[in-house]
């Protein structure tokens, strides 16, 4: 620690260090045992993106699933299996009234954005 | 060797210098001794099987059996010793393969013995300045020598004891093994100054060790071979515990165990015939309910993370019993999905995607007329047929209509809006100048709708629910459905063309038109070579559904309408094409889903088409199924009915009152008499099952300007901080910023969201002017201003008990009572808001609040409080339960003006 940090009376002691979190949150996902990897990474990025961008109301939960498709759209769209997860991810949300089609469809046409056209063919 | 001789650990390691190296082969050759060991069973079973057990004396037998099994014996401590033996010595010449190399080493030096005086003398660093000591003495290094002095030091208060927590954001439900509850606990007594164990000997839990015998791989392997060889009877498991230990039962036990184990072993050979499809690691086979299951498990749909430490995994998840409308594409262009969108193949395609989710189906007569319109009206104006193609020779393949029907649903807007998707849609399906150009020289009849967007436009603004047709012929459909809010029953009527008041009067068969600027209905005797041609192509493209596949269809029906771009993209991308999942809609390959809230009336509104009587009959059972599961759902929670006797309490209804732990509910639509929250005394919330207009239902405020921080608002009135989702005004926005944020919803100044949103003050940390630790205040603050969040850990009021004791008993507490269920404990994990001490005369207050359906508790300012003041609150223990110094001083009365949450049993000492 610089002198000037030790006297800036700046204190973090209340703070939640994201890294520490994030660490803190692979862990404890870790220990699951019947989940596969790409869940339980999904679900890690999802944790870490919530808790960041502080989504509190369910009403901000449409705009987090666009927001989290365009910050890991690329990391979505190179790995099927995640991209499986974090689809099955939206439904359950739907499933819960989180999610309206209509969001759920920009998500993937944000996707599909990153995809380049027409790929996802299969 | 007689057979009392041989210890029951047939085989122990010989402590060697060695013996971590061959702790580390163990493991492999113990694998390869099991292989050996159940192959030369396989092998020797039936041989001896055959032999000597059918028709032999059971005596003679035994004594066989006992002769082989200390033979077997001998055998496995003969391989054991000369396999030990052999590691020994396999590791022995590895150590002096390393060993020499460092006594070459040392020898260089000058022997071992003068080694680390020579290190002395050399040292690899030095420090200097310090070293007053053997340094000096040995004259090396060249520092100054510090002259020692006798400097009296002031007398320093002594610090309160280290104290070491962890620091928890937000309330943590205790982790299952963190209970004390059943175990013994040993603490420090500080006045005997000893170590004791703590317990109250009612409730001291004899802890059944059971004293469980471990076998040793020769064990195994006697057991198996035994088994293997003599059968699983009686006299075998008796011999056989004399010989390795343990009951009868529990070698068979173990036999059981070996037999799994190998069988697995087995399973592992042989290569699974997984039906994983490895190239996108998804499993196609399983159902989406399993495929969702990790999901379900984990999710926590109050906090909306995943491995929620407060509420925890396995939460009994609750579907809101209103679903969503439908979606209706309404703000990007409709233009065909892909290259396999099925847009491409419409015009050459039987379409009953017509008939929307939301049963809207075209009369038969009406259809009958269709076609009559057809075949008099080629030269007929605009027509916009809609027909059900199983009534026979006619299929109309461009149809805005049924596009409008879908989407009635959700009322005028989208309502309007999708009619112009459908124009642009229609337009460019056209853009596939092949499928038209081939039609129109097949000579088809087309017919033209001509529409300019901007008309269309104006017509969806000026029709709203119904286009009347003007015209005799008067084709299309009537449909009705009834939408989400039940009220609305939407008659769409196909928009006729005479309507419109840009209509073409008459048929253009040139393409350049069509494309440029109209919507043009292609009809397509259904008979016909191309269409069949198209359908069978588009089965044989379309691979095998899996039942995942199907699942996922019918969730996108669900979402979605029958709207296969939208399924396509939304569902099954990477799995199916649009064109797969419109043959798919088309073929019948899927029961038509419907929600459970459909209301039939809507069904039987049309009974006369064909399509529609099979949707009848489909219907209700998928309505019994979701029943069904709604039921299995309720069962889950008559625990908790159960569990407590019904004391049933209003919200404000007092001061003392013990908050209830609310649990969501899972009722249909309102919620009624068995409802665990209206059983229970609490409201139901936004995560319960039951419908929004639930009467037990907390409905939020409706404040403007008030802030919410007086009685005046519901909300802060009955002891909750507002809900964004809930109240009107009181909206709160996420994001950090570097990704936008979602749209504002009202003008959120509410100031009662403080837990929440953790618009906390500034906490420090000192020692106490009055006993320990202390918690003092940075900033100076207001009356009733929030200062922070007395968190821990979440336990059960029996685990509250427990700890309670020996805490009382180190005379250091920091329970905190939470609700009729839980009582926080910040013993070990909390935050600093834990050492704020008790006073009688306090300058701040404790607060359960209701935030987000869970029990928080805030401590507030009971005064203005300026910087760097300490804090106190009144722990209010009961009169009883009070330690000596938290007693109140005689006559003074209790301030319950604004501490309506009942005693803490929190106390606290130093």
């Amino acid at each position: 620690m610089a002198v000037d940090q030790v006297l800036s009376d700046r204190d973090s002691e209340d703070e939640v260090d994201d890294g520490i979190a994030d660490f803190e949150d692979r862990r404890m996902l870790d220990d699951f045992v019947d989940v596969t990897k790409d869940e339980k990474h999904l679900m890690h990025l999802w944790n870490s993106f919530v808790r960041k961008q502080r989504v509190l109301a369910d009403g901000h939960v449409p705009w987090a699933c666009e927001a989290f498709s365009k910050l890991h759209g690329q990391e979505l769209v190179h790995s099927h299996a995640l991209f499986w997860c974090w689809r099955l991810f939206m439904i359950k949300l739907w499933n819960h009234g989180l999610l309206d089609g209509c969001t759920m469809n920009s998500c993937n046409v944000i996707l599909e954005g990153y995809r380049g056209s027409g790929s996802y063919v299969k | 060797m007689t057979l009392e001789t041989i210890p029951p650990r047939l085989f122990l390691l010989p402590s060697s210098p060695t013996s971590l190296v061959i702790g580390a082969k163990q493991k492999r050759s113990r694998a390869a001794e099991r292989a050996t060991m159940v192959s030369r069973a396989a092998d020797d079973a039936p041989s001896k099987f055959s032999q000597k057990w059918p028709g032999e004396k059971s005596s003679e037998c035994l004594g066989n059996f006992a002769y082989r099994i200390s033979q077997l014996h001998k055998e496995i401590q003969a391989e054991r010793i000369g396999f030990v033996r052999e590691s020994v010595e396999r590791n022995g010449k590895k150590v002096q393969s390393y060993a020499c190399q460092l006594l070459l080493a040392a020898s260089r030096n000058g022997g071992i013995a003068r080694s680390l005086s020579t290190r002395i003398d050399d040292p690899l660093c030095k420090y200097v300045g310090l070293a007053q000591g053997l340094g000096d003495k040995d004259g090396i290094g060249s520092h100054e020598v510090v002259p020692s002095k006798n400097i009296k030091l002031p007398y320093v208060e002594k610090l309160p004891p280290y104290t070491a927590w962890i620091f928890l954001d937000r309330n943590q439900r205790m982790a299952e093994d963190q209970s004390v509850v059943g175990r013994r606990r040993i603490y420090y007594d500080q006045h005997g100054s000893e170590t004791l164990i703590c317990s109250d000997s009612e409730e001291e839990i004899a802890e059944l060790e059971e004293d469980r015998h471990d076998y040793s791989e020769g064990e195994d392997r006697i057991i198996w071979t035994a088994f293997e060889e003599y059968g699983c009877t009686e006299d075998v498991q008796n011999i056989l515990s004399q010989f390795v230990g343990g009951t009868a039962l529990e070698i068979q036990d173990r036999y059981k165990l070996l037999q799994q184990q190998s069988h697995e072993d087995h399973n592992l050979n042989v290569k699974h015939p997984a039906a994983i499809n490895h190239d996108k690691g998804i499993s196609l086979e399983k159902t989406l309910s399993a495929t969702l299951d990790s999901f379900d498990n984990i999710f926590c749909r109050r906090c909306l993370v995943f491995d929620c430490r407060l509420h925890g995994c396995s939460q009994n998840v609750i579907y809101p019993n209103e679903k969503q409308p439908y979606f209706y594409e309404h703000d990007n262009d409709w233009t065909p999905c892909s290259d396999h969108c099925y847009l491409h193949l419409r015009a050459a395609r039987k379409s009953t995607e017509s008939s929307a989710i939301s049963s809207i189906y075209r009369r038969k007569g009406k259809s009958s007329q269709g076609k009559e319109e057809v075949a008099a009206s080629s030269s007929a104006e605009e027509l916009d047929l809609d027909i059900v193609s199983d009534q026979g020779c006619i299929s109309v393949n461009i149809a805005p209509v049924p596009h409008i029907s879908t989407r009635d649903t959700s009322g005028t807007v989208a309502h309007h809006l999708e009619k112009q998707k459908d124009v642009e849609d229609n337009i460019t399906a056209l853009d596939d100048p092949n499928l038209i150009g081939d039609n129109i020289s097949q000579g088809y009849p087309v017919k033209r709708l001509k529409k300019l967007s901007s008309d269309e436009d104006e017509l969806q603004k000026c029709t709203h629910f119904e286009l009347r047709k003007r015209s005799s012929e008067k084709i299309g459909c009537s449909d009705e459905t009834s939408n989400e809010k039940c009220e609305d029953v939407v008659m769409a009527g196909a928009n006729d063309a005479k309507d419109l008041p840009h209509e073409a009067p008459s048929t253009s068969g040139s393409q350049n038109t069509m494309r440029d600027e109209t919507e043009v209905v292609v009809e397509l005797p259904k008979p016909e070579q191309p269409s069949i041609m198209q359908q069978s192509q588009g089965k044989s493209c379309s691979s095998e559904w899996k039942p995942i596949e199907k699942e996922l269809y019918l969730k996108g029906v669900e979402i979605f309408g029958r709207n296969s771009c939208l399924i396509a993209r939304n569902m099954l991308s990477g799995l199916k094409t649009c064109t797969e999942v419109s043959n798919y809609m088309h073929n019948g390959g899927s029961s038509v889903p419907h929600r459970s809230i459909a209301a039939p009336t809507s069904l039987t509104e049309d009974s006369g088409d064909a399509d529609m009587t099979s949707t009848e009959q489909e219907n209700p059972i998928r309505t019994r199924l979701i029943r069904k599961r709604g039921r299995a759902r309720k069962l889950k929670y008559s625990w908790k009915s159960a569990g407590h006797p019904s004391i049933w309490k209003r919200i404000a209804d007092g001061k003392n009152q013990s908050c209830k732990q609310y649990v969501p509910c899972g009722c249909q639509s309102l919620c009624g008499k068995e409802c665990p929250c209206l059983d229970n005394g609490t409201c139901c919330e936004k995560y319960c099952g039951c419908s929004k207009s639930c009467k037990n239902r907390f409905r939020g405020c409706h404040c403007a300007k008030s802030q919410c921080r007086s009685r005046q608002c519901p909300c802060f009135a009955a002891g909750r901080e507002c809900d964004p989702d809930v109240c009107r005004n009181c909206w709160v926005s996420c994001g950090d910023g570097s990704l936008g944020e979602p749209p504002r919803r009202g003008d959120g100044q509410c100031g009662n969201m403080r837990l929440l949103l953790r618009q906390q003050q500034r906490i420090l940390l000192a020692k106490s002017d009055v006993a320990g630790w202390g918690a003092f205040l940075k900033n100076s603050v207001n009356k009733n201003d929030y200062l922070g969040e007395y968190t821990g850990e979440l336990i059960s009021h029996r685990e509250a008990d427990k700890r309670g004791k020996i805490y009382d008993r180190a005379n250091s507490s920091f329970l905190f009572d939470l609700n009729d269920q839980y009582v926080l404990d910040a013993y070990r994990k909390g935050d600093k808001l834990k050492f704020a001490n008790h006073s009688s005369n306090p300058n701040c207050y404790a607060k359960v609040m209701l935030v987000a359906g869970d029990h928080r508790v805030g401590i507030f300012a009971k005064e203005r409080i300026e910087a760097s003041e300490e804090l106190f609150y009144d722990y209010r223990y009961g009169p009883d339960q009070a330690p000596a110094w938290a007693r109140k001083p005689e006559g003074s009365k209790r301030d319950d003006s604004l501490v309506s949450q009942g005693r803490a049993k929190k106390h606290q000492s130093h």
